[in-house]
This record gives C-alpha cells, sequence and structure tokens, in this order.
C-alpha cells in the first residue's frame, strides 16, 4: 500500500468511524460559518439532556417545552415592558407606557409605532388582544392559563397602537407581573395572523422556510437539532430600522445543551461557552483558577453570585400535629443558627434570611430602621437559643425524655429532616443543629418523593425554596393565603403554598393587599396591612425562612464583555429570565 | 448446517426471547410500583421551575393520563404496552412533553453505541493481545512493564478515571476537548473536518471507558495463554516446524480466546452500566446523559425506555457472541 492510498484508507477509517455517532445527528448542510468571536454560546439553565428534545415544536406556550425560557427570550420573542429588578426601573419595549383605572378594574397599554414581526407585518393592539384573550381561554397545560383567566375579563383594541385589559377584579399588579417584570414571567406577544385558527395546544409553531417560530425579536432561527439551537441576527429589525437601538454586537446566537456542573466549568475552561448554566461555587473558583476571563455578579467571594428571588426555608406542615402548634414551629425557628447553616452547607457563599424577601427589594422595603425591618428585629426571628427553645416546647407540652429528646405523653417526636438534591447540603447540618436542641432528628433519604408528598400533603417538614418578593413584601405574603390550601391527600395548585396554612385575619389583609398598590410610606394603609399580615406570620410562624439563594452566575469575557454585574447593575444577571434580553444588547466584543 | 448447530440456535434464540419479554414486563411493572403519580410530578417539577405561577395540576394530569391511557386497569396498560412495543412506540417524555421517547432515544443510541462498540473493542483487542503476548516466551519488556499500570487502571473505576483524562488532556494539556459531542459552534455537516471534531470529541470518553479494561483482558488472556501453551498440539506444532507466529495467532490465541468471548459477553453490562457516568461528565449526548437526567427529573417513560434499549441491545449483543461460538470452536458446530 502506497503512502497516498494509506491517507484514504485512513481518513476513510476516521470518517466511517464518525459516522456511528452522527447517525443520530441532524444536518445543517447550507448554514454559513460565521467566526467564534462573533457567536454568543450559552447553554439552558439547570440539569438537562446532553441533546435537546422537541427540536421541532416551538410552542411558546405548552408547560413542558421550555424554549421561551431557554433561548426564545433573547432570540425570537420580546416584551412589552421589561424591568430592571436591581432598581425597580421600568423599561419600555414593545410598548411605551401603560395606566391603571382608578378602580383597577382596567390597565390601558400604549404600544411602541413601528414595531414589525419578522415577516414585516406590523405588531398591533389585536395581536395583544388575541394573545390575552387565547390565554384566558386556554387549557390547563397551557403556561399561565389559570392566571390569565383569572385576571383577564376582556380585551379592547380601540386603535392599533392601544391595548385595554378588562380585569374581572380589580387588578392593580396584572401588567406588572405577567407582562413586564422580565423575569420568570414567560408571556410573549403571539403574531394572531400565524397563531389565530390553530390549537394553542398543538401548533408546532415551526415551518423555518415559512419564517416559524416568528417574533418581533432581533434573531431568527436557522438551526434546530439535538446538538444545538442556531440564530442569526436580522438586519431588518425593527429597533434598527425604527432607530430604537443598534442591532446586538453577536451575529450569531448558539445555544448548546450542558447536562452537569462539571461540564459546564470544563466548557468555560475551554472557551467553548459564554454563559447559561450557573456554577456551583467550588466549580466556579476552579474554573476560574484556570480561566481568569470568568467572572460573577461580584468581584469578590465568598458571596460571588446573585439573588434568584428565592429563600431556602423550613415548610411546616400546618394542618397535621404536631407541626400544627405555633409554639413548636418557634421552638424549631430559635434551633437553628442561620449563619452556621450558610458557612457549613455553602462556604459563606449565600447570606442568612429572616423572610422570604428577595435581595432584589429588601433595600427598598426592609433597610435598616423600616417599619418592616423594626418587625423582622422585634420578632426575634433569627435568634438561636436553646432557652427559647425549652420555653417553646415546654408551652407546647413537650418534655425531654431520658435521653434527652423532646416527648410529649412519653412519646418521643420522631423528626424527619427532609430535603430536595438541589439544597441537600443543608440536610446534614439541619438535623444537627436539631439534635443539639433536643429533637430526635434524623435525616430523611433524598429522593425524589419529597415533591408529590409535598404537594398532597404527606409530610411533617419539608425544606423547599420560597421564590418570594421580587418588587413588594405581598409577592411573599399572598402564598399564606388559605385559598391555596387543600386537604391532606389533595394535591395543592402551587408548590410555594406548601404549609397549607389557614387563617381568615390573614386572608382578609391579603384580600385587601390584593386591591391597592404598593406604597412604602409607613403611614399608607398599604404599609400598615403588610405590616399587620408580618405580625400575624411572626406570630404563628407557618414557615421558617433560612438563607436567601444565590446562584453563582457566570460569564466568560473571552469573547464578549459587557455583562451585567454588582457594579453594572443595568440589568438582573439570569439567562433564563425575559430581561436576559437587554444583556444580549449590552454586549460588546472583547476581541 | 448440522442438526446439533440448529438446535443450539434455536436454543439461543428462545433464551433471547424470553430475556426480553422478562426484560419488558419487569420494566413496565417497575414504575409503576413507585409512590407518587409520576404525570403530577412531572408537571410539578415543570411548575416549579419555571413560572411558579399557578396550575391546576390535577387537572393537566389527568389529561395527560386519559390521552395515553394510564387511567385505564393495568391488565390493559400492560396490552397497550406491548401493542406500542411492537410500533416501536414507547411512549412520550412528560418532562418533554410531547416529545416522543423513541426519538428522544434514537437521537442518543447511535452515540452510545459508536463510544461502546469502539471502547470494548479497542480494550478487548488491546487487552487480549498484551495478555497474549504475556504468557508466550520471550514477550516483550514493553508489555511486561505496561501490564502492571493497565492493572491499576482497571481497578479505578471509569467516571474517576474520566475525571482524571479530562484533567490532565483537557484542563492541563488541552490536547483534547473537555465535554459534548462536538464543537459548540460547529455547524453540523456530512464532512471531513466534522467527521475529525467528532471523533476528536470522543477520544477522552473511549479511553476512559478502553482504559479500565485493559488490564482485566490482559490478565484474563495471559492466564488462558499460559494453559494452551502446555497443551500437547503445541508441542507437536512446534515438532512440526511451523512458524512461532503461526503457532501464536492459529493455535494459542484461537484457543485461548474462548473464555475471553464468554467474559465478554459477561461484562458488556458492565460497560454500559459504567459507561453512563462518563458520558455525563464529558457531557456526552448518548443514552448516558439521556437516562442520569431523566431519573433526576422522575421522567419514568424516558426511564423505561432506555432501560429497556439498554436491556435489549444487552440481549443481541450476548445473542450476537453465542452466535460466534460456533465459529470459533468446531465442538459446538457438531
Amino acid at each position: 500500500m502506497n503512502r497516498s492510498s494509506l491517507k484514504v484508507s485512513l481518513r476513510a477509517g476516521i470518517a466511517a468511524l464518525a459516522l456511528v455517532p452522527m447517525a443520530g445527528a441532524a444536518f445543517a448542510q447550507d448554514i454559513a460559518d460565521v467566526p467564534r468571536e462573533q457567536t454568543l454560546v450559552l447553554t439552558p439553565w439547570g440539569d438537562q439532556p446532553a441533546q435537546f428534545s422537541n427540536v421541532d415544536n416551538w410552542n411558546t406556550y405548552l408547560s413542558s417545552i421550555p424554549k421561551q425560557r431557554d433561548v426564545m427570550q433573547i432570540t425570537i420573542n420580546e416584551m412589552l415592558f421589561y424591568t430592571n429588578l436591581n432598581t425597580g426601573e421600568l423599561i419600555p419595549w414593545q410598548a411605551e407606557t401603560y395606566a391603571l383605572a382608578d378602580d383597577f378594574m382596567s390597565s390601558t397599554i400604549t404600544l411602541r409605532d413601528g414595531v414589525t414581526w419578522s415577516d414585516g407585518t406590523p405588531f398591533t393592539s389585536a395581536d395583544v388582544k388575541f394573545t390575552l384573550e387565547a390565554l384566558r381561554d386556554a387549557p390547563p397545560e397551557i403556561r399561565g392559563a389559570a392566571s390569565f383567566n383569572e385576571w383577564v375579563a376582556s380585551v379592547d383594541a380601540p386603535d392599533p397602537l392601544t391595548v385595554v385589559i378588562n380585569h374581572p377584579k380589580p387588578a392593580p399588579r396584572f401588567v406588572e407581573k405577567f407582562l413586564a417584570l422580565g423575569h420568570e414571567n414567560h408571556y410573549p406577544i403571539l403574531p394572531k395572523h400565524v397563531w389565530e385558527g390553530q390549537d394553542i395546544a398543538e401548533f408546532t409553531n415551526f415551518d423555518p422556510e415559512a419564517g416559524l417560530p416568528m417574533g418581533t425579536g432581533s434573531y431568527r432561527l436557522v438551526s434546530s437539532t439535538t446538538q444545538q439551537m442556531i440564530f442569526d441576527r436580522r438586519d431588518d429589525w425593527w429597533g434598527v430600522t425604527t432607530g430604537f437601538q443598534d442591532a446586538p454586537a453577536p451575529a450569531r446566537i448558539v445555544l448548546t445543551p450542558v447536562s452537569s456542573d462539571e461540564a459546564m466549568g470544563q466548557l468555560h475552561i475551554a472557551n467553548q461557552v459564554d454563559g447559561g448554566r450557573q456554577l456551583q461555587i467550588g466549580t466556579f473558583e476552579a474554573a476560574r483558577f484556570q480561566n481568569p476571563n470568568l467572572a460573577s455578579w461580584n468581584a469578590e467571594g465568598p458571596e460571588w453570585g446573585a439573588p434568584d428571588g428565592c429563600v431556602y426555608t423550613l415548610v411546616f406542615n400546618n394542618m397535621v400535629e404536631p407541626y400544627n402548634d405555633p409554639n413548636l414551629r418557634h421552638a424549631v425557628n430559635h434551633a437553628f443558627n442561620r449563619a452556621a447553616l450558610a458557612e457549613i452547607a455553602y462556604e459563606g457563599a449565600m447570606p442568612t434570611a429572616k423572610f422570604a424577601f428577595s435581595g432584589y427589594m429588601a433595600e427598598k422595603w426592609a433597610a435598616e430602621g423600616s417599619p418592616l425591618a423594626t418587625v423582622l428585629g422585634e420578632a426575634g426571628v433569627d435568634n438561636p437559643s436553646q432557652d427559647l427553645v425549652d420555653e417553646r416546647m415546654a408551652a407546647a407540652g413537650f418534655e425531654r425524655n431520658a435521653d434527652g429528646f423532646w416527648a410529649k405523653d412519653g412519646e418521643v417526636l420522631d423528626f424527619l429532616v427532609r430535603t430536595p438534591a438541589f439544597i441537600q447540603p443543608l440536610l446534614a447540618p439541619m438535623t444537627q443543629q436539631l439534635r443539639n436542641a433536643g429533637f430526635d432528628a434524623r435525616q430523611g433519604a433524598v429522593d425524589d418523593t419529597w415533591l408529590p408528598d409535598l404537594l398532597a400533603g404527606n409530610f411533617g417538614t419539608m425544606t423547599f425554596v420560597h421564590c418570594g418578593s421580587l418588587s413588594e413584601p405581598l409577592d411573599t405574603l399572598k402564598d399564606y393565603h388559605s385559598k391555596f390550601a387543600r386537604e391532606i391527600g389533595t394535591n395543592i395548585p402551587y408548590s410555594l403554598a406548601g404549609t397549607r396554612y389557614m387563617n381568615p385575619e390573614m386572608d382578609e389583609i391579603i384580600d385587601r393587599l390584593e386591591v391597592i398598590t404598593a406604597d412604602t410610606d409607613p403611614d399608607s394603609a398599604y404599609m400598615k396591612d403588610i405590616q399587620a399580615a408580618m405580625e400575624i406570620f411572626l406570630r404563628d410562624m407557618p414557615q421558617i425562612h433560612l438563607i436567601e439563594e444565590f446562584h453563582v452566575v457566570t460569564f466568560n469575557n473571552t469573547y464578549w464583555t459587557g455583562w451585567p454585574s454588582a457594579e453594572d447593575p443595568y440589568v438582573a444577571p439570569y439567562t433564563p429570565w425575559e430581561a436576559f434580553n437587554l444583556v444580549v444588547h449590552n454586549l460588546q466584543p472583547a476581541q | 448446517m448440522s442438526l446439533s448447530l440448529v438446535q443450539y440456535l434455536i436454543r439461543r434464540l428462545f433464551q433471547l426471547a424470553l430475556v426480553i419479554v422478562i426484560a419488558v414486563s419487569v420494566n413496565f411493572v417497575i414504575p409503576r410500583l413507585l409512590p407518587g403519580d409520576p404525570v403530577a410530578t412531572a408537571l410539578a417539577r415543570l411548575q416549579t421551575a419555571g413560572t411558579g405561577d399557578t396550575m391546576d395540576i390535577e387537572a393537566v394530569s389527568a389529561s395527560y393520563r386519559a390521552r395515553y391511557g394510564l387511567d385505564q386497569p393495568l391488565w390493559n396498560q400492560y396490552l397497550n404496552y406491548w401493542s406500542d412495543l411492537f410500533r416501536f412506540d414507547l411512549g412520550v417524555s412528560f418532562s418533554n412533553f410531547p416529545e416522543k421517547v423513541t426519538t428522544m432515544v434514537g437521537a442518543a443510541l447511535p452515540w452510545s453505541v459508536g463510544l461502546l462498540m469502539t471502547a470494548t473493542l479497542l480494550s478487548f483487542a488491546v487487552g487480549s493481545l498484551m495478555g497474549a503476548r504475556l504468557a508466550w516466551p520471550g514477550g516483550g519488556r514493553l508489555i511486561r512493564a505496561l501490564v502492571p499500570g493497565m492493572m491499576v487502571l482497571s481497578a479505578i473505576p471509569f467516571y474517576l478515571l474520566a475525571i482524571i483524562m479530562v484533567y490532565i488532556f483537557a484542563v492541563e494539556l488541552r490536547w483534547l476537548p473537555p465535554a459534548g459531542g462536538v464543537e459548540t459552534t460547529r455547524i453540523m455537516r456530512l464532512d471531513w473536518a466534522t467527521s475529525v471534531d467528532v471523533l476528536r470529541h470522543a477520544v477522552l470518553p473511549c479511553l476512559s471507558i478502553a482504559l479500565g479494561s485493559i488490564g482485566f483482558w490482559a490478565l484474563g488472556m495471559r492466564s488462558q495463554m499460559v494453559s494452551v501453551l502446555g497443551e500437547d498440539y503445541i508441542t507437536f506444532a512446534e515438532a512440526k516446524g511451523l512458524s512461532p507466529g503461526r503457532i501464536f495467532f492459529r493455535y494459542g490465541i484461537r484457543n485461548a480466546f474462548l473464555p475471553q468471548i464468554t467474559a465478554l459477553a459477561l461484562n458488556l453490562s458492565a460497560v454500559v452500566s459504567g459507561a453512563v457516568l462518563v458520558e455525563v461528565i464529558f457531557n456526552y449526548p448518548g443514552l448516558g446523559s439521556l437516562l442520569y437526567v431523566a431519573i433526576r427529573g422522575q421522567d419514568y417513560f424516558v426511564i423505561q425506555g432506555v432501560v429497556l434499549v439498554l436491556i435489549v441491545t444487552l440481549a443481541v449483543a450476548m445473542f450476537i457472541v453465542d452466535l460466534i461460538y460456533p465459529l470459533l470452536d468446531p465442538r459446538i458446530r457438531r
């Protein structure tokens, strides 16, 4: 065999070997290459397989298809408004302003002139009316169906740029929460001329030759395979043609799958990704050692990350004994040393929490000296004390047995500590702190029964997250309304309301708060009711908030700069949130 | 074809069918014994991961269960399950609804098959040859030096070896890519550059599995070879003046090979289960990664589909190994 035929054989062998795995891949022969330095590479948030699924289904509203959260929010779709959660500033986008009726029974939105869909059709009030009414009438598997059914009575479109949303009850927060927050509220407006006549639960919204998926966003889909989703910048984007914004700098956005924290760290080290999935603190620090271009929200640790609006909590099942006794719940609260928990479980990378108020709203509402801070301080929430544990347990009718464990009528309180896998680091230190305080605590198995049990009420206590207030205290307090409670064995409709707490006094206050706007004035009706609700909560302690969740959002400055950070907090730094679209528009090439 | 060979084939076919029937049935029963409603759980997970919006989970779950016959009596579900299987329908993923499990498995399977086939055959061939040379009089010094190292590697779990290899070859030396099936910006085309890229990404996962097995095959082959070399027919071959190479390959390896083939069949399941974690570490888009995330997300129908495909693939692989036997050992053909 001569040299050239050996080379040909070798090449054929390599190609044949490669063809085996490539048999499962889809090909994109006619897509032009774009240099890496002009390409923004992101991954989806959280645990996902190393392959994308539903590559030919781009139904934005099907609950089980997270594409709006993964990538459509920064490419195909845009929102009426965004909010910079760091400052509370409203950032108009497809719309210019909105106004609420005095009785909050309607909201009027004025759309921006010149916004167009990717096929050139004008974006008008007819599209908004079609979308909101379609969601109102949608079957339950459609994202937001229950909420839009609750809050939208009808929608009027008096002219192409004016939308009037009529509510069945006063709705001072509807536009803010559902159409303007820029958070996990994935409700983009749909092109009526595409979706009308389609079954919203069945329509795949995928026909690249016909321009689907269609949005007003600055990118178009050019390839959707199990290995990549590729989007190229649209030169005819309305923002450029109307002079609203410059085109975003990345010529191409690639979404690539990643299945684990370790793999994400490796991809960051190799500069194969620019952002996306969060890293664990250890992985981030190790990856940053190898690649100094990596950065998170804060320039220094150990609190590298940014708040995500959630707090790690201990949920009591307020319907079952002995956890239906406020004295016992208070005793458990005084058994916890939050600072030690944060240090042991998370190496000090997350701050302690007294209540589920996120870092985004804490400064405005619960700063030192404010009425809410005073209420929290007086309640002594974060106050580990064996004396207080003893006092509260005695009031609950418990006394220590010969082994030193709390018992009632001769029966030891069997305290099973349960956590989902994603907050497993808390399991051991929480158990130990409870044992130190005299509770016969034991670690539960970290398995997948926690969620069905939480929903059906088959638990005594459960460690979980409470994603609460981003902009005002009511965001958290509303979750203690008894409308979410169900009898044991029936699933609750909302996982954050796992306490099954029922208190008519609290319901009355929340009902009042829901029909007025938030107001930081200490003398306002809003603030007085919030304080009253907080006092009830702190008296009954249906749930214990422990540590605020900070994710180490990780960005790579090798190819792109301009990522949001504590020094430049122009928007919250989470890729799955709607407002991350602003980040794409802010990035600049580093090379 | 002799009668005994036909009987042998029929017996093996029957065993294959029996394994598949039992596997399919167990695969059907186990997820249904688990506590809770998997559909409701999958929906609740979606709700928790996304908007935190209210959802009538029971209503959506009931609608999905009715649509996919999960509200029918167990016996009906079992019959439907078999009927679906004959149409290659493994159901839908509730975490990725309405994606069909067959589509997900179909996309992942070639990556795993390519990886496992290459790694297994590579380690088997290299390990067996090394073992044979080790037993052969005057076997090379290099091989004698290498085998203890290979034995150490075989004591290390695949996934640990994978982490070590990533650190050395991808992070420190940067010779090979650390993760994924292809470069993140690679446009998948049927061309030379894409083929090379796919293979470059397969090198480390493949070596993690292969290096951990070579020592095992080498030791097994050495002990077989040592006993074969003491046989009369080897002495006879030498007395006839046959070349050492011919004695080594035709009389030595061929006879020492049979127990190795048996071990290969038995070892396949260990390789497959070990490869699951290797795929996760390398973010390799095969069945292992799919199974890992499906387990974490309680996506029972995907778990069921992947496990079924693994069991059937293993059963068929072992059947093929059984078929190779008569070719290697004439006594079975008689």
